[in-house]
């Protein structure tokens, strides 16, 4: 600071001094315009030291702030908290997390969401073919929840693996039920609690256990590590499937892509 | 008399005598539509983005740029620079240092997108709190770029010409 205004004071001294040369006569007009530089320059002075102290006040709340947020945001997220695993879900290798259905050689794997409109597209065209391929034990399907387009999303999902407690079978019922309903447009205020309920009294899975675990949200948490565990392993839209592994690259809503995509794995093993 | 002048007359006294007269009215106003702007903007996807840290965590993974150790710091973070920096543009406070934030955030947002671009990734920017997956078929990333590339505009204007009408601290009736 001192460093930078010495140099300021120098400079106006000789400057001033022609000045005055130029008018010999007018003796007191140097002075007052002396008295102005250094009035300007303490102001100056003043505004620099009140802009550093409102920079260095906005940096410090700034990081300070950057701690508090990280800390909430962490205890927010559903990685830091304890989930309830259902018993129903694979727990090991790729397929963890994942419901299967029959036993074939050639693992077809899908992430979904209840209320992504190209699942249930697929839902229908490819559907057919692969619960073919499940029933003459060509493939083991599997489907993992990825449950991220809102929250009618987790509740859907939630519900479905409220009804895997009751048995396997009552998932897939689930399952069908909710992509065979899949309202018009997401997050419309369509999948209600009670709507939920109704169906898991349509599906034939209302036992007492399943109905609280719907009420409860029980699987919730379960549900958005599911997807937090999708998004590390590079799933970034819906539907995504795997086949033995290897993600598939062709058309997800048409039958033959599917059908040959799946031959061609069954061939290379 | 210019050779004489000290060093702020000079400058001011020569974009008085420069520049249109309806210039210093019109500037200073400029940049409050700046901040607005930018403030309204940067406020709106930030509390977007802070409302749900798994979504946010999500969509910062699916870029595929940053290791996974810094994928929760980053997504838990970001959106708090967004909204202090929108709040305190929005009051005129620090103007300078926000509008380098907000720019510097729009040029790694415009890289960002670029480089998924370029990689032939599809996901939703998570501009505006998507979980980064994009469910819908379309990219929309060129409109996405523009956006961010017009918001850094404002921002530059900003870092250049802090001082504007309707600021709290950071205001234009000290310079004139």
């Amino acid at each position: 600071m001192a460093g930078v205004s010495r140099p300021a004071d120098q400079q106006t001294g000789p400057r001033t001094l022609p000045r005055a040369g130029g008018k010999p006569g007018d003796g007191s007009g140097v002075k007052p315009k002396g008295n102005a530089a250094a009035k300007r320059e303490a102001k100056q002075r003043q505004r620099q030291r009140r802009n550093r102290l409102i920079t260095g006040g906005v940096v410090g709340l700034l990081v300070i702030g950057l701690i508090i947020v990280f800390v909430v945001q962490s205890g927010r997220s559903s990685t830091s908290k304890k989930a309830v695993v259902p018993a129903g879900a694979a727990t090991a290798g790729t397929t963890a997390g994942g419901f299967s259905q029959g036993s074939g050689p050639v693992v077809v794997e899908e992430y979904g969401d209840f209320q992504c409109p190209h699942c249930e597209e697929t839902f229908k065209n490819v559907g057919p073919t692969l619960d073919k391929l499940v029933a003459s034990s060509a493939i083991t399907y599997v489907f993992h929840n990825f449950a991220f387009i809102g929250n009618e999303s987790t509740l859907t999902a939630n519900a479905a693996v409220c009804a895997s407690d009751v048995s396997i079978d009552k998932f897939w019922a689930m399952f069908n039920y909710l992509y065979s309903h899949q309202p018009a447009t997401e997050n419309s205020g369509f999948w209600t609690t009670d709507q939920l309920l109704a169906a898991l009294q349509i599906t034939g899975a209302d036992t007492p256990q399943a109905t609280a675990c719907v009420k409860n949200h029980t699987y919730n948490t379960w549900v958005n590590q599911q997807a937090e565990a999708a998004s590390k392993r590079g799933v970034n839209a819906t539907p995504t499937f795997y086949i033995n592994g290897v993600q598939y690259t062709g058309d997800t809503t048409s039958a033959t892509a599917m059908q040959a995509a799946i031959s061609a794995a069954a061939a290379k093993k | 008399m210019s050779a004489t002048a000290t060093r702020e007359d000079d400058g001011i006294e020569r974009a008085v005598r420069t520049a249109p007269r309806w210039w210093p009215v019109l500037a200073p106003w400029l940049g409050t539509v700046c901040r607005l702007v930018v403030g309204g903007v940067f406020l709106f996807a930030g509390l977007a983005k802070i409302s749900n840290p798994d979504t946010m965590s999500r969509a910062v993974r699916a870029y595929r740029i940053l290791p996974e150790a810094l994928i929760h710091p980053f997504a838990y973070c970001l959106p708090f620079v967004e909204i202090f920096a929108a709040v305190l543009l929005l009051l005129g406070i620090g103007v300078r240092l926000c509008a380098v934030l907000t720019g510097g955030m729009l040029l790694m947002f415009v890289v960002g997108i670029c480089s998924v671009w370029a990689r032939g990734i599809q996901i939703d920017c998570g501009c505006f709190g998507g979980g980064g997956a994009a469910h819908v078929s379309g990219v929309t990333y060129l409109t996405e770029i523009f956006r961010d590339l017009g918001l850094f505009a404002l921002s530059a204007w900003l870092v250049w010409r802090p001082l504007s009408r309707l600021a709290l601290i950071d205001s234009v009736r000290e310079e004139y």
